[in-house]
């Protein structure tokens, strides 16, 4: 586990928001870059508000039973130095994180969850990434579901392969507003399936 | 000879100067002699450096020789270098590295409050680019200087650090600085062990660091605050690389 973080993962004060307004910033930003680097080598798509990752399974069942979920290990606690990041600072954390666009709520419409989709690649590449993966498995003009996209065949070994269908949904986003792409709802307005031109 | 003398000393002015005019005259020509020799020898260190000019390039350890021994009569290599077009090189290799070590400044100036230790330079910063050595370092560091920049460096228990702001360290805590170079910390208790200092002095010279962002709090380390060194983390980084 410690082979996924940089040096300043144990630097002992990077557990206690600081008081210096500039160096504070830093370390928001820090903590950034280790969630992002951390989520991209377990190849994570989520993570709990507490800084624990979770596969979908687990999560779908925790959303289905409004679980508590079970404690895990955690990337703001590092118990070589013993040391934990406050609730408080959680929260300074996860809240630049989705203004930054580099995460936003499993539950996208309350965006109330207590867990995250993490972009550890911003929206934009995403979306050019499958706009690559439609162009070369020549899948222009015709119609994909969103599972075929994400857990098909023709997806394994691309990098968004296995990502969470809300999520990839918000990746298509850029590729809408450029007029490129065109979702399919089913009767209950969800998305199944999406169009690329 | 500049005190007004009276009776028969007076008198003596004009000769007092034609002695001097003899003493002066045989300096000069000392010094043109010299100024000459001085002249066949930069020439001399110019043949030699156009003759090993590649070599100059590639190895540090020739390079730091080389530019001590430039140093020791009196030339500074880098104005040397620019006479002769062959040995540009020599001189971009350094305003390389200048304009590389105010990268790095820039780019840490928010985690360490812009001091860094030339170990973290050399090792961190520099280990990719090509190998230079301290000397060499510094020599580019003194450059930086001329631009009024507020680069400095300063020694802490022999190990050295840039300073790229343009802050003085008081005495109070260039000193916390040395306690944070064995342990990575410093508290108002460790200041009270090793200093004799009373709390209030501590917690203002810790607190001022602090906000310049010298230091980082924290909290988490049982009933006393501890006040970081962020040049640790590299410190850290670096026993761990020889472990391996």
């Amino acid at each position: 586990m410690a082979s996924a973080f940089p040096p300043v993962y144990s630097f002992p004060p990077l557990y206690t928001p600081q008081p210096n307004a500039l160096i504070r910033e830093q370390q928001v930003s820090t903590w950034i870059d280790i969630i992002l680097q951390y989520c991209k080598s377990k190849d994570s798509w989520c993570m709990t508000f507490e800084g624990s990752v979770i596969d979908l399974s687990t999560l779908m069942i925790e959303i289905a039973t409004q679980g508590i979920p079970k404690e895990r290990e955690s990337i703001f606690k590092n118990n070589d130095i013993q040391r934990a990041v406050p609730q408080s600072f959680m929260e300074e954390i996860w809240k630049k994180l989705v203004s930054d666009g580099k995460a936003i709520s499993t539950d996208i419409k309350t965006k109330n969850s207590r867990t995250f989709y993490i972009f550890w690649k911003n929206v934009d590449s995403w979306a050019s990434l499958i706009l690559q993966w439609f162009e070369t498995t020549t899948k222009l003009n015709q119609v994909v579901t969103v599972y075929e996209l994400t857990q098909g065949d023709e997806s394994i070994g691309w990098e968004f392969y296995g990502m969470p269908e809300p999520m990839m949904i918000h990746c298509l986003k850029p590729l809408l507003a450029r007029n490129r792409a065109t979702l399919m709802k089913d009767e209950m307005g969800k998305v199944v399936a999406i169009k690329v031109v | 000879m500049n005190h007004k003398k009276f009776g028969l000393a007076a008198f003596s002015n004009p000769n007092d100067k034609g002695y001097a005019d003899i003493g002066s005259n045989v300096l000069n020509k000392q010094n043109d002699e010299l100024n000459n020799q001085l002249q066949i020898f930069q020439k001399r260190l110019i043949e030699f450096a156009k003759k090993h000019n590649a070599e100059i390039k590639e190895n540090p350890e020739f390079r730091s020789k080389f530019i001590r021994m430039c140093s020791i009569i009196g030339i500074d290599p880098l104005q040397l270098f620019d006479k002769d077009k062959h040995l540009f090189n020599v001189e971009d290799f350094y305003y390389e590295i200048c304009v590389k070590i105010i990268e790095i400044c820039r780019k840490t100036k928010d985690v360490n409050g812009g001091i860094i230790s030339f170990d973290e330079l050399l090792n961190i910063y520099f280990k990719d680019i090509r190998k230079i050595n301290k000397e060499e370092l510094e020599k580019s560091i003194n450059m930086i200087k001329s631009l009024d920049g507020g680069f400095e460096i300063f020694e802490i228990r022999g190990i050295k650090f840039l300073r790229s702001v343009p802050n003085e360290l008081t005495s109070d805590q260039t000193k916390i600085l040395e306690i944070c170079s064995i342990l990575g910390y410093s508290s108002i208790s460790l200041l009270k062990a090793n200093l004799d200092w009373k709390t209030i002095r501590s917690r203002s010279v810790l607190k001022e660091m602090v906000s310049n962002g010298l230091l980082w709090v924290d909290e988490q380390a049982g009933n006393e605050t501890l006040y970081w060194d962020p040049s640790y983390i590299t410190r850290n980084m670096d026993t761990r690389n020889t472990h391996i």
